[in-house]
């Protein structure tokens, strides 16, 4: 039986032609594969650029905020040591959209000493523009040295890219003491330690998070 | 070894052997080598249409990324809010200039200047 099945030639041409269909359907179904992948990675080529734009565009928005804004800051102390007034010299604000980010991190540093962290997010207000760009989120962290850390990442992809800016600080006066000695109306004197600190922020770089 | 010798045999046999095919066997076999190559020839022009759409879409995103890098995709003036602070306390809300390019592939921003 076995032999005769392996010996016999009849119908062997629509076995060949069968054969050759499949080598065909098989070498289509390769090159239609590759074909599909490569096009789809394109597609995936483009999300992925965006998350970088949108965070590098939120980071850019940041350095070009805060670079070159003043923060002059005092405390007044007694004879004693205690505390009678601190502030910022009128005037001697940190300017720019985000002088309340700068003030509230940077008098958190004066008084005592340690980094202050807190969290940022940047949204853009138009529906489509969000939809498009999504989310930009992060913390910032200013240094003892009122340097400026902030990380940024998409809220919605954390992990496809994530950028520091970093903002240095110039230092021109770092809690310099001096005494105010004030007249008072009977003649009396008093004295009183002044602390100032007085900086500039620099311009920031963007630095690619691995 | 003994079935190897028998296949050769037969194959030869086949092929000094003067005897053809059937009429029906030959047209089927025709038939579906026909079909194969069509099959094939499709695959490949379709595959080509693939490459070459690829190819134009890559084109077009490289020009857009280009056009993200400078900022010189058409601009429209919108608004951009920083909330920051323990809790989103506290927020800033900032004029953009945001540019898209035509494909709307990458959208960016910049602060406007003032």
């Amino acid at each position: 039986m076995r032999k005769t099945t392996t010996s016999n030639n009849s119908g062997a041409t629509i076995l060949i032609a069968l054969l050759f269909f499949l080598v065909c359907a098989i070498a289509g179904a390769i090159i239609l594969a590759a074909a599909t992948t490569s096009s789809g990675r394109i597609a995936g080529l483009a999300g992925q650029e965006q998350t970088y734009y949108s965070v590098t565009s939120a980071a850019d928005l940041i350095r070009d905020d805060i670079g070159n804004q003043k923060f002059d800051y005092y405390s007044e102390t007694d004879d004693n040591g205690a505390a009678i007034t601190s502030g910022v010299y009128a005037g001697a604000e940190p300017g720019g959209k985000l002088s309340a980010l700068l003030s509230a991190a940077a008098e958190s540093v004066f008084k005592t000493g340690n980094a202050y962290t807190d969290d940022i997010t940047i949204t853009p207000d138009t529906a489509e523009t969000a939809d498009a760009m999504g989310t930009v989120t992060g913390t910032y962290t200013m240094n003892p040295d009122y340097s400026l850390t902030f990380t940024l990442y998409s809220k919605d992809k954390p992990d496809e890219y994530k950028c520091t800016l970093t903002i240095p600080a110039d230092i021109t006066m770092d809690k310099m003491n001096r005494q105010v000695v004030t007249t008072n109306e009977d003649g009396s004197t008093t004295t009183t330690v002044r602390t100032e600190t007085s900086l500039t922020w620099g311009a920031g770089k963007i630095a690619k998070v691995n | 070894m003994k079935m190897i010798n028998e296949r050769e045999n037969c194959i030869l046999k086949k092929l000094r052997s003067r005897s053809g095919e059937t009429l029906a066997e030959m047209l089927v076999a025709v038939l579906i080598i026909a079909v194969g190559m069509l099959l094939i020839a499709s695959l490949i022009v379709a595959s080509n249409r693939l490459i070459a759409k690829g190819d134009s879409k890559m084109t077009s995103i490289y020009e857009n990324m280009d056009q993200a890098e400078k900022n010189t995709a058409p601009a429209t003036e919108q608004k951009v809010t920083v909330t920051f602070g323990q809790n989103g306390t506290a927020s800033a809300s900032f004029d953009v200039n945001v540019h898209q390019d035509e494909d709307k592939d990458f959208t960016t921003y910049e602060k406007k200047t003032e």
